[in-house]
């Protein structure tokens, strides 16, 4: 069986839960001021027949009345007098018979015990013409007794009281049913809205998993509650998930593209080599140079693994406490002849020990890139500068040269992999050294910038110090 | 070249045919074990001059045979090959009893050079204080290079670099060899940074001389002495 989806929904089902307890406790509440309200009223009453009960049998001249015929003549009076309002009042001897009052018998349903009791209004004791209304009500009695072994009772018929009851029992419930009905309408009302909003939702998601991951989830701009929070939250993750997927697209061209060339120059060469008479004679070249193209393609692929190692497996990577410093300045000595060769001069400001986390051999792949790429791109005669110092709590590592530097608006994208700048097209390389830089400086969390040198290219590099 | 006694533990049999052979080739003599207790047991009862140990292997990983068999008291150099390039791998290798580390895919020239570097440095001559090589000539102690009786400044790093190379006279030493072992980094630089300073360190000792003593060999690297009479 099928429950309609509503009545499935979280928010309807709290609401219904809500509206349950709001209605007991409602109830518990009303019920408790509907009971002391009416013993507040019986008490009233009581205390009212006890006064007149006194007034009855108040002394006279400081002499307890003993004479029954005085009682009797008192009775008599006092049942004129309380005639207009109710009251009924008998006086009973010994034997429970009637000798004064405007009742015509004792009532049956009270016994002789000194107290209060009920009878109802339709006892044969009562006169027609003593009744308040026609219709159903108790009277309430206080009976005591005398001296002389003679009852009295005086009563009082609850029309009145009764009626009033009623009416406050009635508009009791009248607001419970208005507070349980309102709050499952309430709920109703809620979950529909909620499931709208979801229905939007899943909406948009299935149509992001059938693939367009440009798709996102409806945002109500002024609203903002907690759905539009989700919503937000989940579009900024589809916005992070469509950049790498977009990414790792590009990755998967670029890797196909630049590997086939030099595979596709492999395999011409081989192909020739079958087709020529004389092979013998130029195989060992021609091995050695496909032994080369070789080597490019496999150093391309470790370059592309040891980045996504970098990237994904971050915590991974055994890192310990190691001066930069000296890093930076052993890396230079290491450059130093090759920037020499190139006519260029390579100038180290490392001086003092500053400790950084990290893994040695990465950050000096990272080091070693950039310093490759500042002696490809920089004309002879040029400046390569590494300079490294602590500012607050970051160490700052910046390499500058006055080199063809990289235009602004591809600041960003050259640390993508395998994006080549059109000036750099004629120099050996695979694109990927500045990815495996920043993806190093990321596992080390730090952060890179490119700032312009005028002429040349600055990289500044920014890692947490230690100690 | 001496003949080396070699031991291949590696599951995947066609690596390890290509493997007999090129080291064969090279005139030396291969066994093959393609499990970890199958190698062990021939580590430990054959007389070998080095173990090439592949990490993943069928009944006992790679680098428990290399700590169980050094656990025996052997120290036969030992080449661990992985197929994981992971940083901390070569770490690990090592501290298990490995004394050189070799990812795949790798070149069989780094191999053999690493081969060669191996028992070599297993030798005791590494200790001598007077290295020579023809008529050049280290002195250690006193920091002191001389080629023909003339002397010859060298640059702190250029002297370890030559130490190294004159260490591993007459054999290829490759350019990663020189990286790790005078520079102590392990990775790869994307130009040849060793390219430069080893020419730089041939116009000290070989310009103003009659015969070259260093040789770049193709595809592998370089090598110090003097060239085989063809």
């Amino acid at each position: 069986m099928h429950m309609p989806r509503l009545f499935r929904t979280t928010v309807f089902r709290l609401s219904l839960m809500y509206a349950a307890g709001f209605s007991l406790l409602t109830a518990l509440v009303l019920g408790g001021v509907f009971y002391s309200t009416q013993s507040y009223l019986t008490q009233r009453v009581i205390d009212t027949l006890q006064t007149d009960l006194a007034t009855l049998l108040e002394p006279e001249d400081g002499q307890a009345i003993t004479h029954s015929s005085d009682l009797i003549e008192r009775v008599q009076e006092l049942r004129k007098f309380d005639h207009s309002r109710g009251g009924v009042i008998a006086l009973a001897n010994r034997e429970g018979k009637l000798l004064a009052g405007n009742l015509l018998h004792w009532p049956k349903g009270v016994p002789f015990v000194a107290g209060v009791a009920y009878f109802d209004i339709h006892d044969t004791s009562v006169p027609p013409d003593l009744r308040q209304r026609k219709d159903d009500f108790d009277v309430l009695v206080q009976v005591q007794a005398l001296p002389n072994g003679h009852w009295v009772l005086v009563g009082q018929q609850l029309a009145d009281e009764e009626d009033l009851s009623e009416y406050i029992g009635s508009l009791f419930l009248f607001a419970i049913t208005l507070i349980s009905l309102s709050a499952v309408f309430g709920g109703v009302f809620m979950g529909r809205a909620a499931l709208k909003q979801i229905d939007q939702i899943s909406l948009a998601a299935r149509r992001i998993a059938s693939g367009d991951l440009t798709e996102r989830l409806p945002v109500h701009a002024q609203r903002r509650n907690e759905f539009d929070e989700i919503a937000i939250e989940l579009n900024n993750t589809l916005e992070r998930i469509n950049a790498l997927v977009k990414g790792m697209r590009e990755v998967t061209d670029n890797v196909a593209h630049d590997l086939r060339s030099p595979l596709n120059r492999l395999r011409s060469r081989l192909e020739v080599a079958l087709i020529e008479p004389q092979y013998a004679v130029p195989c060992k070249q021609l091995l050695h140079d496909s032994i080369d193209d070789l080597q490019n393609v496999l150093s391309t692929f470790n370059t592309l693994l040891s980045i996504s190692q970098a990237e994904a497996g971050i915590q991974r990577l055994p890192f310990s406490p190691l001066d930069i410093s000296a890093l930076c300045s052993d890396l230079c000595e290491l450059y130093e002849a090759s920037a020499e060769e190139a006519g260029l001069r390579l100038t180290v400001d490392c001086p003092t020990p500053l400790m950084v986390q990290g893994n040695r051999d990465l950050l000096a792949q990272a080091l070693s890139n950039i310093l490759d790429n500042s002696i490809k791109y920089t004309p002879s005669g040029g400046t390569i500068s590494v300079q490294t110092q602590a500012i607050n709590d970051l160490v700052m590592i910046q390499i500058c040269d006055t080199g063809i530097g990289v235009p602004f608006e591809h600041h960003d994208h050259i640390f993508q992999r395998f994006v080549r700048l059109d000036t750099a097209r004629n120099q050996p390389g695979n694109g990927l050294g500045l990815a495996q830089v920043l993806a190093t400086i990321k596992a080390h969390h730090g952060t890179i910038r490119l700032l312009d040198h005028h002429p040349g290219l600055c990289l500044r590099i920014h890692l947490p110090l230690v100690g | 070249m001496e003949t080396m006694k070699i031991l291949i533990v590696e599951d995947d049999s066609r690596a390890a045919h290509y493997l007999t052979k090129g080291l064969t080739e090279s005139g030396h003599q291969c066994d093959v074990a393609e499990d970890g207790e199958t190698g062990l047991h021939m580590a430990i009862s054959g007389q070998y001059d080095v173990l090439i140990v592949d990490r993943m292997l069928p009944k006992l990983d790679g680098l428990a045979l290399v700590a169980a068999y050094r656990a025996t008291g052997r120290n036969t150099p030992v080449m661990i090959l992985s197929a994981l390039g992971e940083v901390d791998d070569r770490i690990h290798g090592l501290r298990a009893g490995g004394d050189d580390y070799l990812v795949k895919p790798y070149a069989f020239g780094e191999l053999l050079a690493r081969l060669n570097a191996l028992t070599r440095r297993s030798q005791p001559t590494a200790s001598a204080e007077l290295l020579t090589v023809a008529d050049l000539e280290i002195d250690r102690s006193k920091h002191r290079v001389t080629r023909a009786g003339q002397r010859i400044l060298l640059q702190p790093r250029e002297f370890r670099l030559l130490e190294y190379l004159m260490r591993h006279a007459d054999q290829v030493v490759t350019r990663t060899m020189l990286l790790e072992q005078v520079w102590d980094y392990h990775f790869d630089p994307q130009t040849n940074v060793i390219e430069v300073h080893i020419s730089r360190l041939r116009r000290k000792i070989d310009r103003d001389f009659n015969s070259p003593l260093l040789h770049t060999i193709r595809g592998a690297g370089y090598r110090l002495g003097v060239l085989p009479e063809e």
